[in-house]
Parts: C-alpha cells; sequence; structure tokens
C-alpha cells in the first residue's frame, strides 16, 4: 500500500493527466473520419428524439391523473384531519408524561446512587476494613507492636539490669522478673490509663508513673534520666491509647486469666508452651468488634522444657 | 455500557508483584473503603499475598495468604507433589522466556506449567468475588454487576501486549464481558499515574497550576519514577517519560536475611520456614515494620523478636547461637538487636541505586527541575530512605510524603475511576507505526534491495515504517493520529496494515532491530476493485491505557476491528 498524500502518487496522477490529453489530440487529427460517425449519429438522435416526444405527452396524461387522485386524496386528508388533531393532542400528552416519567426514573436512580452509598457506609465492617476518613486500625496495630518491641521491651531490660544491681540475686529469675516488670507495667499503663477518664496525658502519665514505681522490685536504683525514660514512654503509650480507643469501632484491650489456653486470641511468652491454662497476661490482646487483631502475650501453667 | 459515569461504584485492584489488594468509592459518596484484614492474613494490612495454589486437577485451591497456608499444611503432610504452587507470577506476563500459543507460560513448584493469563485470570476472578460479594453485602444485594466500574493498576513499564494480556486475563475473570460495550467499565491505570492522583487529592494545598512534581513509587520489588505537571485545568500531564528498576524494598529484605543466617545460622532457619512458612511471613512482617521505622538518629539499636517455634529449633538443634545471643546483647536471647551501623549498611546499597536513578531523571528535565517529590509506596514509609532523598535532593525540590504511601496506588486507582479525566495527557514511551510502501531512494534503500519491488517502471520499498507517534512525543487523552493509505495497484482486494513499537524515535524500516510487531489490522477492499478513489484511513487513539486501532474505507465507510489482534510471541528488548 502506498500513503495517500505521497509525492509519488501526485506524480503518477500528473501522468494519467498527460496520457488522456494524449489521446484527445489522437482523436482531434483523426476528425474526418468522426464526422461522417457523427452525421450518423444525428441521425439516430432525431428517432430517439421522436420517440421521446411521444413518451412525453403519455407522461403528460398520466401527470394529470395523478393531480385528480391527490385532489381527492387531500379532500380524504381534510375528513380525517379532526380525528389526527384529537390524536396528535393524545400523542402529545403522553409524551409530556413520558418526560416526565423520564425525570423521575432519572431523580429516583440518582436518589438510589445516594441511598445505596449511605447503605454501604453504615454496613461496612470496620474491624476488617478502612475507611480514608477515618482513623486506621492497621495503622494503631502497628503502633502498638512497635510501642511493645522498640520501647517497653528495651525498657523493662534496662530496668531489670538496673534492678540487679540492687538485688543481684535475681539474675537467677531473670525471665520471670523481666515478665513481672513488663506485665506490671502493661496493666498500669494500658489498664489504668484506660480507666482515668477525661484527664490529661501528662496528668495522667504521673499517675501512672507512680503507680509503676511502686510495682518494681525496687526504684532506688532509677536517677533523673531513666525516670524521664520512664515518664516519655508512658506517655507514648498513652497517646496511642487515646487514639486506638477514639478510633472507630473503638479498640479494646483485653487482660486473660485463668482460662484455657486458646491459640486465636493467646501466644505464649519464651519458656511456655501453648496449651493449658493462662495464669496472667504480659500484654494484651487488641481487639476490635470482639475480634482479636493482636493475641495477648501470656504465661500458661505449661513451661516449656529447654536444651540449654 | 459507554460511559463510567453510569456506574454507581469504582472498584479498584492494585495487582501487585508480591501483594495486591483494593479499594472502592461509591460515586455519590467518595469516601475511599478498603480491607486491612484477609483470610488466613496472620497480620493486618491492605494487601495479601499475589499466590496462587492449584490442585492435581488444574483447579485453583486457594490464593493470597490462605494459599501459602494451604500449601505449609500439605508440604507438612507430604503431600504437595500433586499441587502446583506459585509464590509470584505477576511479572512472568512480561518476563517468562517461555512461550506457546497460550501466551508467557508460568512453571510451578513442581515443574508444572500454567498460562500465565489463565493465572492472573484466576487470582483476579477471586479477588473481584471478594469485593462484589463484599459490595452485595453493602448494598443489599441492590447493586448490579454492570454498576461496578473496574481499575486495574499496571506498571508504567508494560507495554501495549502486556496491558492487553491483562484486558483478556480480565475479561476471562468476568470483571467485564467480552461484549464491546462492556470494554469501557474497565479502565487499566499505570500505577505512578494513580500514585500522583493520590498526591493531587492528600495534598491539594501545596499543588497549583504550573507546578510539577515527581513521584518516586517505592514498591516491594521495583521503583517507578515519573513526572507530572499540573494543567490550567488541574488535570495531570506527563513531562519526561518515566523510569525505574529494582531497588524495592525486598532487596533490603534479602540482605537481612543473609545477615540473619550469618548470626542464627542458615539452617536453622530453613528448618523454621519449612516447618512454618506462615511463621516465617510474620517474622518477615515484623521485619517489614522495623525496616520501615529505622530512622537512624533515633534508633540506636532495632529490637526484632524471635519467633516462638524458632526459638524453640533453636534451643532444641542450636544452642550455641542462642548463648552467642545471650553474650553478645546483655543476657539478651529472645530478640535480635540490630545496630544502626548494621542497618545502615542493609539499606545502602538499595539507596544507592535508587538516588542514582532519581538523579538519572533529574538529567531527563535538563535543568529545568521540578517543585515536589512525592515519596509513595510502602518502602517510603522508611525514614532512613526520606532522610537520603532529603540529603540528596532537598536543594532541588521539597519533598513530601503522603500519610499512608502504601496505599496510594489503589487509592489513586480509584480516584482515577471516578474522576478518568484528570489524566489529560501522557508521553508515549515507544514510537508506534505501520508498514508502508514508499519510492526506492538509491543512497539510503540500495543495501536493502532485497525489500524492493517494481511497479509501473518505478522501484519501491514495501517494508518503510509509517510513524504515527515518536517516543517521548506528549499526546493527549483521546488525540487521534491519522494516516491515509491507498492499495498499491487498482486490483488490489485488501489491505493488511502490520503495526510495530520500538524504542527508536525514527526508524526507516519496520524489519530493522528492536522493532517489536505488536499486530495486524487486515481491511477488505473488494468491493471497491477497479474504482479509482479507495482510501482508507487509519487511526490511532493513544490517550487511554491502551491503544485503539480504526481503520475506515473511506469510500464504504466500512469500520475495521479496532482491537489489535497482538502476537504472543515476541521478542523482549
Amino acid at each position: 500500500m502506498f500513503e495517500d498524500n505521497d509525492d509519488d502518487n501526485k506524480l503518477a496522477r500528473l501522468i494519467d493527466v498527460y496520457q488522456w490529453l494524449k489521446n484527445l489530440a489522437y482523436l482531434l487529427s483523426n476528425s474526418q473520419e468522426s464526422i461522417s460517425v457523427k452525421a450518423d449519429d444525428v441521425r439516430k438522435l432525431s428517432e430517439h428524439t421522436k420517440e421521446g416526444i411521444f413518451l412525453l405527452k403519455k407522461t403528460q396524461q398520466n401527470i394529470t391523473e395523478l393531480s385528480q387522485q391527490i385532489t381527492e386524496l387531500r379532500q380524504e386528508i381534510q375528513a380525517n384531519s379532526l380525528v389526527d388533531s384529537l390524536l396528535q393532542n393524545k400523542y402529545q400528552q403522553q409524551a409530556v408524561e413520558l418526560e416526565r416519567s423520564v425525570a423521575e426514573i432519572t431523580q429516583l436512580e440518582e436518589s438510589r446512587g445516594i441511598i445505596l452509598a449511605e447503605l454501604a457506609s453504615l454496613k461496612t465492617d470496620l474491624s476488617t476494613h478502612y475507611q480514608s476518613d477515618r482513623a486506621k486500625h492497621f495503622v494503631i496495630i502497628d503502633r502498638y507492636k512497635t510501642l511493645k518491641e522498640q520501647h517497653i521491651d528495651p525498657l523493662v531490660a534496662d530496668l531489670f539490669h538496673g534492678v540487679l544491681e540492687i538485688e543481684p540475686e535475681l539474675a537467677r529469675s531473670r525471665r520471670e522478673v523481666i515478665h513481672n516488670i513488663k506485665g506490671a507495667f502493661s496493666r498500669t499503663v494500658l489498664s489504668i490509663g484506660q480507666q482515668s477518664g477525661t484527664k490529661d496525658v501528662n496528668q495522667r502519665a504521673e499517675e501512672v508513673f507512680e503507680h509503676f514505681l511502686e510495682l518494681l522490685p525496687t526504684s532506688s536504683f532509677l536517677d533523673n534520666l531513666f525516670k524521664d525514660r520512664i515518664r516519655n514512654t508512658i506517655y507514648s503509650v498513652l497517646e496511642f491509647l487515646d487514639d486506638a480507643i477514639n478510633c472507630q469501632p473503638p479498640a479494646l484491650f483485653i487482660f486473660y486469666q485463668n482460662e484455657d489456653f486458646s491459640a486465636e486470641k493467646h501466644e505464649p511468652a519464651k519458656g511456655y508452651e501453648s496449651y493449658g491454662t493462662v495464669i496472667t497476661t504480659i500484654y494484651p490482646a487488641y481487639l476490635v468488634n470482639q475480634e482479636v487483631k493482636v493475641k495477648a502475650l501470656v504465661l500458661t501453667d505449661s513451661q516449656a522444657i529447654e536444651h540449654y | 455500557m459507554n460511559s463510567n459515569k453510569q456506574t454507581k461504584v469504582a472498584a479498584a485492584i492494585d495487582f501487585g508483584t508480591s501483594c495486591s489488594g483494593y479499594a472502592y468509592a461509591f460515586r455519590d459518596d467518595g469516601r475511599i473503603i478498603g480491607r486491612y484484614q484477609w483470610d488466613k492474613q496472620p497480620f493486618s494490612y491492605i494487601k495479601t499475598l499475589t499466590q496462587s495454589l492449584y490442585n492435581g486437577d488444574g483447579t485453583l485451591e486457594a490464593w493470597g495468604y490462605g494459599a501459602l497456608s494451604r500449601f505449609a499444611t500439605l508440604r507438612q503432610s507430604k503431600e504437595s507433589q500433586s499441587y502446583s504452587f506459585f509464590p509470584t507470577f505477576k511479572m512472568a506476563l512480561r518476563e517468562s522466556h517461555k512461550r506457546t500459543i497460550d501466551g508467557p507460560i508460568a512453571v510451578a513448584h513442581n515443574g508444572r506449567e500454567f498460562p500465565v493469563v489463565d493465572l492472573v485470570a484466576d487470582y483476579l476472578r477471586e479477588i473481584a468475588n471478594l469485593l462484589r460479594q463484599e459490595l452485595q453485602n453493602a448494598t443489599s444485594n441492590q447493586l448490579k454487576d454492570q454498576e461496578i466500574f473496574w481499575c486495574l493498576s499496571v506498571p508504567a513499564i508494560w507495554k501495549e501486549d502486556e496491558k492487553s494480556l491483562m484486558r483478556i486475563a480480565a475479561i476471562q475473570a468476568g470483571l467485564i464481558s467480552e461484549d464491546p460495550g462492556d470494554q469501557d467499565r474497565l479502565l487499566l491505570v499505570l500505577e505512578p499515574e494513580a500514585a500522583a492522583l493520590y498526591c493531587q487529592e492528600k495534598m491539594q494545598l501545596q499543588l497549583s497550576v504550573g507546578k510539577r512534581f515527581m513521584v518516586v513509587d517505592c514498591g516491594g520489588g521495583t521503583v517507578d519514577i515519573t513526572v507530572h505537571q499540573v494543567s490550567v485545568n488541574g488535570a495531570l500531564e506527563e513531562v519526561v517519560t518515566g523510569t525505574g528498576g529494582a531497588y524495592g524494598s525486598t532487596y533490603v529484605d534479602r540482605q537481612f536475611i543473609e545477615y540473619l543466617g550469618n548470626k542464627l545460622d542458615s539452617k536453622a532457619l530453613e528448618q523454621y520456614q519449612s516447618q512454618d512458612p506462615i511463621g516465617w511471613l510474620e517474622l518477615m512482617s515484623n521485619w517489614e515494620r522495623k525496616k520501615c521505622a529505622f530512622e537512624p538518629d533515633k534508633t540506636p539499636i532495632t529490637y526484632l523478636e524471635i519467633p516462638n517455634r524458632l526459638y524453640k529449633i533453636l534451643s532444641r538443634d542450636f544452642p550455641v547461637v542462642l548463648a552467642q545471643l545471650s553474650k553478645d546483647q546483655n543476657q539478651d536471647d529472645e530478640t535480635i538487636h540490630l545496630s544502626r551501623e548494621t542497618m545502615e549498611s542493609l539499606f545502602n546499597p538499595v539507596l544507592d541505586g535508587l538516588v542514582n536513578k532519581v538523579k538519572e531523571q533529574f538529567a531527563l528535565l535538563e535543568g529545568t527541575g521540578c517543585d515536589f517529590i512525592y515519596l509513595v509506596g510502602g518502602f517510603s514509609t522508611s525514614p532512613v530512605l526520606r532522610q537520603r532523598m532529603l540529603d540528596e535532593f532537598a536543594n532541588k525540590a521539597q519533598i513530601i510524603m503522603p500519610p499512608l504511601p502504601g496505599s496510594a496506588i489503589v487509592e489513586g486507582a480509584v480516584s482515577f475511576g471516578l474522576n478518568p479525566e484528570m489524566i489529560r495527557s501522557r508521553r508515549s514511551r515507544l514510537t508506534y507505526g505501520c508498514n508502508v510502501s514508499r519510492p526506492f531512494e538509491e543512497n539510503l534503500d540500495s543495501a536493502r534491495i532485497s525489500s524492493a519491488f517494481e511497479l509501473d517502471d518505478r522501484r519501491y520499498m514495501f517494508n518503510r515504517f509509517c510513524r504515527f507517534v515518536r517516543s517521548g512525543e506528549s499526546i493527549d487523552i483521546d488525540q487521534v493520529i491519522r494516516h491515509t493509505f491507498v492499495p498499491t495497484s487498482s486490483d488490489q482486494d485488501s489491505l493488511n496494515f502490520f503495526f510495530f513499537a520500538t524504542k527508536k524515535e525514527n526508524p526507516r524500516y519496520v524489519d530493522e532491530p528492536d522493532i517489536e510487531e505488536l499486530g495486524e489490522l487486515e481491511v477488505d477492499i473488494a468491493s471497491t476493485v477497479g474504482q479509482k478513489d479507495r482510501r482508507i484511513e487509519v487511526s490511532m487513539s493513544f490517550g487511554k491505557t491502551e491503544i485503539v486501532v480504526v481503520a475506515k474505507d473511506l469510500q464504504t465507510n466500512q469500520l475495521y476491528k479496532t482491537k489489535f489482534r497482538f502476537s504472543a510471541t515476541y521478542a523482549i528488548f
């Protein structure tokens, strides 16, 4: 195939024109012969003209007959015009009604869209879904995990080492003491923190701080820097707590005790088996609409056998 | 259904390399709703795994985390060999070297082969059905299937035939029907454009007419970089051709796994991964959280808890490892302490590559620069990545990270579905054109004399490239480019158009190296044989995310097929 606007095509067309002109010149050079041929053509044409005149007359007659028929039909139409007018009015009314119905349907369709959207918004399960205009549990859940692993656990590990300076014999029960401190921290901050009502975060943090210190085996090793670190961690957890319980639907933190271990909601601490009875909770479970999003870290009455 | 306006819901599927998710919004509401809890997924996240498991009959057994969980159970009971597990298959659509008449082929862990299009279709069917079911529940079964407008994300680097395969998969999955009138109910959204829209919507106050912004989409496997400008009507126009590379967060993960193997013993890790693959994923998910939270100035030590099962393996079979950990980490053998220096060493190789890619994109802007850099994608939550970007580019543009950068693509795709006219133009990444015959030029065509033919005492070349659009050219949405052709001879009864794509800006012949055939279109002109005016107009619409080709016989007004018949086997550049 070629492109239509190709220069080469234009050239090809010019060649066509040239050929046509060449043929014309050839015809002119043979004009004598052509004249006698043309005379014959004129004779033939004259005969055709006669036939044409005859046909024309016949056609004129047909036209007269058709005119008469048209006049008759017009009269008939006039007679029916009254009926037509009535029908036309009826159709116009129907058209107006149809337009109104279409407008109503369009309006209903728009309302349907709005109702469907509202219905979906109400029925969306926010324990499994997020909405762009609301706080998102999956983000807050990550904060909970990070707080535990990056802030509370290291803080408790350092507290344990501080305690050891005063009470070195506790080194033998390292894991147990650490569990106790973690449990005390989470119960104090997450449990009491939830119940502190409308108090300012700083005020609540100070209350929780005092409570927590009372639960430590000893606090005499704590210098001001260490105390500030504890206060800051408590403050961060309380801020997190406010965000979690103000979320829609709110998060719930559950501490378990004296119930059968369930892999659905419990996770045993290291050194404990995933069966038996839950003795206590170190970190509470995070629930949304009764669904466990983060399992509780628990101690069970079945201790694991460790090989070293 | 010709218009997305007739639909009630814009539903987007972010079909990712490693993870996929969905979100939707009702047109009459606009709020975006997304899922963050998936079947068998042990943690909350907006995406599930892009993985599938097939049984011995070749029927899909499970998908997402469900596939991994089921596969783990089968492995433990030693029944996995008759099942076919695909831990990743999306990129096989582009990268698979094995191709048959069914298109690219993916190979399962047991060696069984499946067409990638079928894998994609099956996965899309499951995720779409979940979304459909959810919409039906939410609307008390009042929403019609035809009222869902689907948006499917595709990488910007994908070419037309890969996009076409995605559309085929979407039809096979039942998102839309084969009916030509239903085709507009599915929109393939380019990932960086979705991310750009998300940024524009979230940061409206900072974007005004004429402002340029670079989107750096840091995903799991790859990083995609594009630059857009806000046009007079608030829409977005691509400024230079986008780029990308394999600098995703999975490369940091690989470094981490290597480090973990050295620290805990790689045999212990293998044992754990095989005994508890879901637990392994939980560990990696925890690592993901740590990785994205690591701030060199504020995180002197990153603590990663050793999962219970791995701890048991270590205490039983590798007690020396735990003893060493306890010694090195102040008696703590239950977590792994990663120092700031260790963390930085895991990030640096990937960040170096990423920074170089962004520099390349700035070089393409030739000094005109851009106003903002938006960091999106899950990896862009990383403070260390942000800090590096600030160190390198804060003097060139304001660096912004929108809230929840991990959901930028899926939410941006929903916004695109609600308002697809937002993106007004894009730059073609390739040169597109078709075959045409042109006069032989002695000085240029002599070396290819075998492609010449004689007609009416003149010599022509039959394999010349007729360009419709040049690589890098800006194309408006809905812009149509037309060329008119005539048959070589008056007795020709059909015209066969072959369409091609190439990175070259101005190719001369269609059979040069690095030119890929996209498909062909046969136009029947038998009814006009012998007549003079036999012009055929061919139009290409580039504005949408796919190319639409229409051929029109200007004498009979007959229109010919608008879809490319893409070749399933082709060479990859």
